[in-house]
């Protein structure tokens, strides 16, 4: 496994800027801490705060999707791991805040409606997190959102769990996000990038490796593997 | 007595006049547009709007407790902020909640310049 994500996310000022009100007053290790209760006492700040649902529920993705890989990984080097986690969680923080205001096809004049910029990029997320064997680390929108119909270009990057062909995988994820944007968004979307970051280790190979059979996985085969880009 | 006084020579009352103000926003207003929102399908979701001074200074006016609805009237601007099923196709919904805000604002006899609906959350 790589070290993380991305270096920008792990730069403190950055996340320390974000703290205060980009999900509604709440930190991720807020939100982090109210699922590990259970939700309970419910916290209206948090239950009525769309940003506060979206990070949510990438996190309740994030620790379903790759929670035995992640620990599996972890038992192997515990230290790049949580780098790597929290690496995610700090990325999860940035994508659910509301961000810019995206318009959307208006038919009348008394109609305006818009969505949010956290609203797609958590839309991006999920789609790329149903893919199996694929958690994503990291995605963002690039181009002025806030002008309608103006071409933009997507990015997500991914972990994959070893196994499956890296590009047939990473191009599922290339596939899923364009159809939902495409279903759910009025974006001109230019381009999907998937950029294959990380591999985790399946628990099946560190089993075998550990029983002495010879199947290994290298990472450095996984960096930066893009998978190609969208029909415009 | 006046030529022109009806009721006292025929007996009848005359009908209602006619309000000399038009109708004005109401707590009961805004909770049927909340509702009917909320019945929209592919809303899964309605937020609390972020209001703004002009909003605050309108619900006061009103009489409507700003911290109560979650939609936010600034002047003759409705907005609204939503949360989508995630399989309807975002942008119909939110055109069917600009288009059943409007009709339910109408039912009240309120006059709506424009309604925002904001998409803050898909799925």
């Amino acid at each position: 496994m790589t070290a993380g994500p991305d270096p920008r996310e792990s730069d403190p000022s950055v996340l320390a800027a974000l703290e205060p009100e980009d999900l509604d007053g709440h930190s991720i290790d807020e939100l982090a801490d109210y699922l590990d209760a259970g939700m309970q006492p419910a916290d209206p700040s948090i239950d009525d705060s769309p940003a506060c649902q979206n990070a949510l529920a990438a996190i309740i993705r994030l620790r379903n999707a790759s929670l035995s890989a992640l620990e599996t990984a972890a038992q192997l080097e515990a230290p790049a791991d949580e780098s790597w986690i929290g690496g995610v969680l700090a990325n999860i923080s940035i994508e659910a805040r509301a961000g810019r205001d995206v318009p959307l096809r208006a038919e009348s004049e008394t109609e305006r409606p818009v969505m949010t910029e956290g609203a797609i990029r958590s839309l991006v997320r999920r789609a790329g997190d149903a893919v199996p064997g694929i958690v994503v680390s990291r995605c963002s929108i690039e181009g002025d959102v806030t002008v309608f119909a103006a071409p933009v270009r997507v990015t997500v990057e991914v972990a994959i769990i070893a196994g499956p062909a890296i590009h047939a995988t990473a191009e599922l994820v290339r596939a899923g996000v364009t159809t939902a944007l495409a279903e759910q968004t009025d974006l001109v979307v230019e381009a999907v990038d998937v950029l294959v970051r990380d591999l985790l280790v399946e628990p099946a190979a560190v089993s075998e490796a550990a029983s002495g059979r010879t199947r290994t996985v290298d990472p450095t085969d996984t960096t930066d593997s893009t998978a190609g880009e969208a029909d415009a | 007595m006046s030529d022109t006084d009806d009721t006292r020579e025929t007996g009848t009352q005359l009908p209602a006049a006619v309000p000399s103000e038009p109708p004005t926003w109401s707590a009961a207003a805004l909770a049927a547009i909340e509702a009917v929102v909320l019945e929209v399908p592919g809303v899964a979701d309605l937020f609390r709007a972020r209001p703004t001074v002009q909003s605050a200074v309108t619900a006061i006016r009103v009489g409507v407790t700003p911290t109560v609805s979650r939609l936010v009237l600034d002047g003759a601007v409705l907005r609204i902020v939503i949360g989508t099923d995630g399989f309807a196709p975002a942008p119909a919904v939110a055109r069917a909640v600009h288009d059943a805000a409007l009709d339910e604002a109408a039912r009240h006899r309120l006059v709506l310049s424009r309604v925002d609906v904001r998409i803050a959350r898909i799925g």
